[in-house]
C-alpha cells in the first residue's frame, strides 16, 4: 500500500477547508522559491517510513495562523505562525501515518524558513501536491522512504 | 465543568476550545497546559472534570500523562484529540484507560459526536 496524489490531496483539503474553513484550489503547479516561505517537515518511522513536507510563503501562513488564532494577522507573532503551520504538517502526517499499515510513529514537527529543495535535496522524486490556499500557494510534498528501498 | 486542554501548539488550543464552544457542552470553564508533565500540576491545582490532550508532545507524551494519571490512581475523564488516528494508537488508548479519542482535522459535529458518549 502507498499514498498517492489524490489521497495525499484530499487529506490536505480535508485540515484546511474541512476544519479550518480555508478556500483550497487545487493547481498543476507552484512555486515558493522567489517568496520568504515557511518550511514544517515532519518524520514518519517504523513500519512506514516517510518526511512529509509543508510549504507556505509568509502570506498563506499568516493567513492559516489567523485563521487556526481567531484573530487579525496584524496581531500574530512569529511564534504563533509557526506553530500554526507545523499544526497542519502534524495533522496532515498524522493521518498519512493513519492510512497506512504497521506501527509507526510520528516525529514532532520541525518548521523554519524554506530553503531551497531541504530536506530532500536534488532530484526530489515523492509526490507533490500544489493548492491556492486562500488565493496563495500551499505546497504539501511527500517522500515514502519505504517505496524507494 | 472544568476542562483541561492539554496539547504543544497554542493554536490547537484555542481551536480546540472554540470548537467545544459550539457543541453541546458549551457551559464549561477551560484550563491549559503545554505538554503532559505542566498537565500532572495543573491536574492537582485546579482538580478539572476532563483531560482533554494531544497525543504526540514534546517533555511528556499524552500516552505516558494517562499512564501516570491512572498508576497515580487517578480516574479522571480522559480523552485523546490527535491526528494519529491508527488501531494501534487507539487501541493503546483504550487499555490504558481513555474514554474517546476525536481525530484531528475535526469538526463541531465530529467532536460532539466522539465526546457525548464519554459525558452522558
Amino acid at each position: 500500500m502507498s499514498i498517492d496524489a489524490q489521497t495525499l490531496q484530499q487529506v490536505v483539503n480535508d485540515v484546511c477547508f474541512g476544519m479550518l474553513g480555508l478556500s483550497m484550489e487545487p493547481v498543476e503547479s507552484e512555486s515558493c522559491e522567489e517568496k520568504e516561505a515557511l518550511s514544517a517537515v515532519i518524520r514518519i518511522s517504523g513500519g512506514w517510513n516517510s518526511l512529509v513536507q509543508v510549504l507556505a510563503p509568509m502570506s498563506t501562513a499568516r493567513v492559516i495562523a489567523s485563521t487556526m488564532f481567531a484573530t487579525s494577522e496584524d496581531d500574530l507573532s512569529e511564534e504563533e505562525i509557526r506553530d500554526a503551520v507545523g499544526e497542519i504538517v502534524n495533522m496532515v502526517g498524522g493521518n498519512l501515518k493513519g492510512i497506512m499499515e504497521g506501527d509507526s510513529s510520528l516525529s514532532l514537527p520541525c518548521v523554519g524558513l524554506a530553503d531551497g529543495e531541504a530536506p530532500f535535496g536534488q532530484g526530489f522524486d515523492g509526490i507533490t501536491v500544489a493548492h491556492r490556499c486562500q488565493g496563495d500557494a500551499l505546497i504539501v510534498r511527500l517522500l515514502d522512504r519505504s517505496a524507494n528501498n | 465543568m472544568k476542562i483541561l486542554v492539554v496539547d504543544d501548539s497554542k493554536a490547537m488550543r484555542m481551536i480546540v476550545i472554540r470548537t467545544l464552544k459550539q457543541t453541546a457542552f458549551s457551559g464549561f470553564s477551560a484550563i491549559e497546559a503545554n505538554n503532559g508533565a505542566e498537565a500532572i500540576q495543573m491536574i492537582a491545582e485546579h482538580k478539572p472534570d476532563l483531560v482533554l490532550s494531544d497525543w504526540n508532545m514534546p517533555e511528556m507524551k499524552g500516552i505516558d500523562l494517562l499512564k501516570n494519571l491512572r498508576a497515580a490512581g487517578n480516574n479522571i475523564r480522559f480523552g485523546f484529540i490527535t491526528s494519529e488516528s491508527s488501531p494501534e494508537v487507539r487501541k493503546e488508548a483504550e487499555d490504558n484507560g481513555a474514554a474517546f479519542l476525536v481525530t484531528k482535522p475535526f469538526t463541531p459535529n465530529s467532536f460532539e459526536a466522539a465526546i457525548a458518549p464519554a459525558l452522558a
